[in-house]
């Protein structure tokens, strides 16, 4: 844990200070916070749950010292509430859980989303279903990209794959949820969220710009109200086509991914976060075997980059998705390639890891599956494999 | 019941012409907790017309009789009611 | 908005009591002699006396007051079910000079948001809490409350609550009482014109508790649904005085303020 004294005080100029510019090692989830706290967050609301309670502490010492608010709410459901009171006045507003608490803030995110207001929550996902484990997954994809909660909304889901680029998509968050007035998941893992990695003190500090809604006291002005009902079919509908037209907007403009070792490959693997980083090693393992593998890493889950996947996806022999769950990424994948190539999943659940020989074997099988069947088909090895 | 203001001023004219209440009949709904708070019994729901809501709105029966105490407004639900003070000798 | 009387008297007559200020000019969607009209009313008369309309942030429960940011002209942000307390904490703490209330029903604050209230007491969270107390569900067609009377038949206590099945009305207000947290809990009435204005000198008390602040305040309103307890409008005011004032009594229940009677100190 690194300790609060060796984060220099933000009023110091990084660039005039190279010890500001160090590489400190930190845990993901304390980087992570540290990095909301940078790049000028208001106010905290959680509640501990395993595997991210570290953030929680560090906003629990750091927000305090300086003069913004934190709350350990009573339960996740009231942080996610806490957030829409405080984000409804035009604070920068972070929340943070884990998988289940985060499907306890589901209403929260569709009252958010409805009242188009601006802020950030970090699921740091852990195995599931229910009470599950504390070990790492990546099984609320679908909870995380479908939306949580009920009614017609998208969020923007950011994934990193490292602690650095966690850091880095924090102030990004902030910066999106404000343009567009809506909340953004930052959809991590309890490998992210615990590791511990070099992190550049490359904060950010978004801009601020008050957009005319923010309840703040109507002095000469007429009154404002932050709310998500509209009752008349007509303005409802007239609302949900306004916010259509924004995550329209949002898919249009804010798609990210990176591609690794694609120029020449026949295959392949699809993989956020944690997998991510897995899969690359299995990658340079096979490579060295004579495989020509590649990596097509999507950074924004939603908008998930289907055009970019489409567009690869014929010169392939087959695609194979890495996730740490029974199959969620794997869907929008499918739907992307629509068809044009085989398409396998290895999965693993319950906070198991592959390791990357597995996923080499993975490949192996993929290669020859797709030779002989271009259709998309099973792996026939062992339950993950699809 | 609203009386008839006659053209030449005197005290005759002024004791009847004022109105202590101002009431927004539009937004009245009749609930008629009005009625039953007024000590001096000189409001009643109209009979027969509705207002544009679908109610009896409540009238001034009696001007003299309303002694601008403020019960009305004090219960009304909808604030339907302005309540003025009657000037002296008026 | 005040009017002129329609006849000008000689001198200029003096106004006694105006529509306040702070109420919009709509009529409002409340039944006939719902207790939600009174309530709104001595609210925005208190926001007009106390100068409170530029820096208030109000919030909005749900219930059928849901859209009491129709009829109260101060920003307002809309929250959901039982969830006001929470929402009220996040505006307070990021606005320090706010002045913020919620405005609650049976429903939203003792069943569905139970443990929103009693936490943001427990911390004593400086925002104002108006719990309108009618003992019943109005706005989804008059269900049982958890404040419901023993005995009161309602749509889905169709043969009158009974302790057996359905439990005691809960008494959350002593409840709150409790906490060290709470300056000031109050339990007011609407029966009357003088009940009225009791229960609008307890709001009164609790919202400058917030203005000095103090920690939590909280001033249970009871009132009636005539449509729901199947009443007319004045007899559900009976029923009110004679009837509910015996499972939950009227008057300060504790007033922790600085300089105020041991005895209620709690």
């Amino acid at each position: 844990m690194v300790a609060a004294e060796t984060i220099r005080p933000l009023e110091a100029d990084p660039a005039a200070d190279p010890v500001a510019r160090r590489p400190l090692l930190m845990k993901g989830n304390v980087a992570m916070a540290e990095a909301a706290i940078q790049a000028g967050c208001d106010a905290y609301f959680g509640y501990p749950i395993t595997p991210q309670a570290e953030l929680l502490e560090w906003m629990a010492k750091r927000m305090p010292e300086l003069g913004r608010v934190f709350v350990q709410a009573e339960s996740e459901l009231a942080a996610i509430n806490m957030a829409l009171g405080a984000a409804a006045t035009g604070a920068r507003v972070l929340v943070s859980s884990s998988s289940p608490g985060i499907s306890l803030m589901a209403e929260g995110m569709s009252y958010l989303a409805g009242s188009e207001l601006p802020m950030v929550l970090i699921n740091v996902m852990r195995g599931g279903p229910g009470l599950g484990s504390i070990g790492p997954s990546q099984s609320d994809y679908f909870q995380a990209t479908k939306g949580h909660g009920h009614g017609d909304y998208r969020v923007p889901v950011l994934a990193p794959s490292s602690i650095a680029e966690a850091v880095a998509l924090v102030a990004d968050a902030f910066e999106l949820a404000e343009r567009y007035r809506t909340p953004v998941m930052i959809l991590t893992d309890g490998v992210i969220g615990q590791a511990m990695e070099p992190v550049s003190a490359a904060y950010r500090l978004p801009e601020r710009n008050p957009a005319g809604w923010e309840l703040t006291g109507a002095v000469d002005r007429p009154p404002r109200v932050v709310r998500s009902l509209h009752l008349l079919p007509e303005e409802l509908e007239r609302h949900n086509k306004a916010l259509q037209a924004k995550f329209a907007r949002i898919s249009e403009r804010e798609v990210r991914w990176a591609t690794e070792d694609l120029d020449d490959a026949d295959i392949a693997i699809v993989a956020y976060g944690t997998s991510a980083r897995i899969a690359r090693t299995a990658i340079e393992r096979a490579r060295g075997l004579g495989m020509k593998v590649g990596l097509f890493r999507p950074i924004t889950l939603w908008p998930f980059p289907s055009a970019a996947l489409a567009e690869l996806a014929p010169r392939l022999r087959a695609v194979v998705v890495v996730e740490l769950s029974a199959g969620q990424l794997v869907e929008d994948v499918r739907l992307a390639i629509e068809g044009r190539t085989s398409v396998f999943l290895h999965g693993r659940t319950g906070g198991m890891l592959p390791t990357p020989g597995e996923v080499v074997e993975v490949l192996r099988r993929a290669w020859a599956l797709s030779a002989v069947r271009p259709e998309p088909g099973r792996l026939g090895g062992d339950d993950n494999d699809r | 019941m609203v009386v008839a203001m006659k053209a030449s001023a005197t005290v005759l004219e002024s004791s009847i012409a004022f109105e202590p209440l101002v009431i927004a009949a539009d937004r009245c709904k009749g609930c008629g907790l009005c009625v039953d708070a007024c000590p001096k019994h000189v409001l009643a729901l109209t009979e027969g017309p509705v207002n544009p809501l679908g109610y009896h709105p409540v009238r001034l029966v009696d001007s003299i009789g309303c002694t601008s105490c403020a019960l009305c407004a004090r219960v009304c639900p909808d604030a339907v009611f302005d309540v003025y003070a009657r000037p002296k000798g008026v | 908005m005040t009017a002129e009387p329609t006849l000008a008297p000689p001198a200029q007559a003096r106004l006694v009591y105006g529509r306040p200020d702070a109420l919009t000019d709509r009529s409002s969607h409340y039944c006939p002699g719902c207790g939600h009209g009174i309530i709104h009313r001595l609210v925005a008369e208190l926001i007009d006396e106390m100068a409170l309309a530029p820096r208030t942030i109000g919030v909005a429960s749900v219930g059928c007051s849901v859209f009491a940011y129709d009829y109260l002209q101060v920003d307002f942000v809309e929250s959901p079910h039982g969830r006001a307390p929470a929402v009220a904490t996040g505006v307070r703490r990021v606005r320090p000079d706010a002045f913020v209330f919620t405005y609650q029903g049976d429903g939203d604050l003792a069943a569905i948001g139970t443990a929103e209230i009693i936490h943001a007491a427990a911390r004593g969270e400086r925002f104002s809490v108006i719990f309108v107390n009618n003992g019943i569900y109005g706005m989804t067609g008059g269900q049982m409350a958890p404040t419901t009377l023993l005995g009161q038949r309602t749509t889905s206590s169709p043969l009158g609550r009974e302790a057996g099945l359905a439990g005691y009305p809960i008494p959350i207000t002593e409840m709150l009482a409790l906490m060290p947290g709470v300056t000031y809990t109050a339990r007011g009435s609407i029966a009357d014109p003088q009940l009225i204005g009791r229960t609008k000198a307890l709001l009164r008390n609790a919202f400058q508790v917030q203005l000095d602040g103090g920690g939590f305040s909280i001033v249970e309103v009871l009132s009636t649904c005539p449509i729901g307890w199947g009443m007319t409008p004045v007899a559900a005011m009976e029923h009110l005085a004679n009837d509910v004032v015996g499972t939950y009594p009227l008057g300060v229940l504790v007033d922790r303020r600085p300089g105020a009677a041991a005895a209620k100190r709690g």
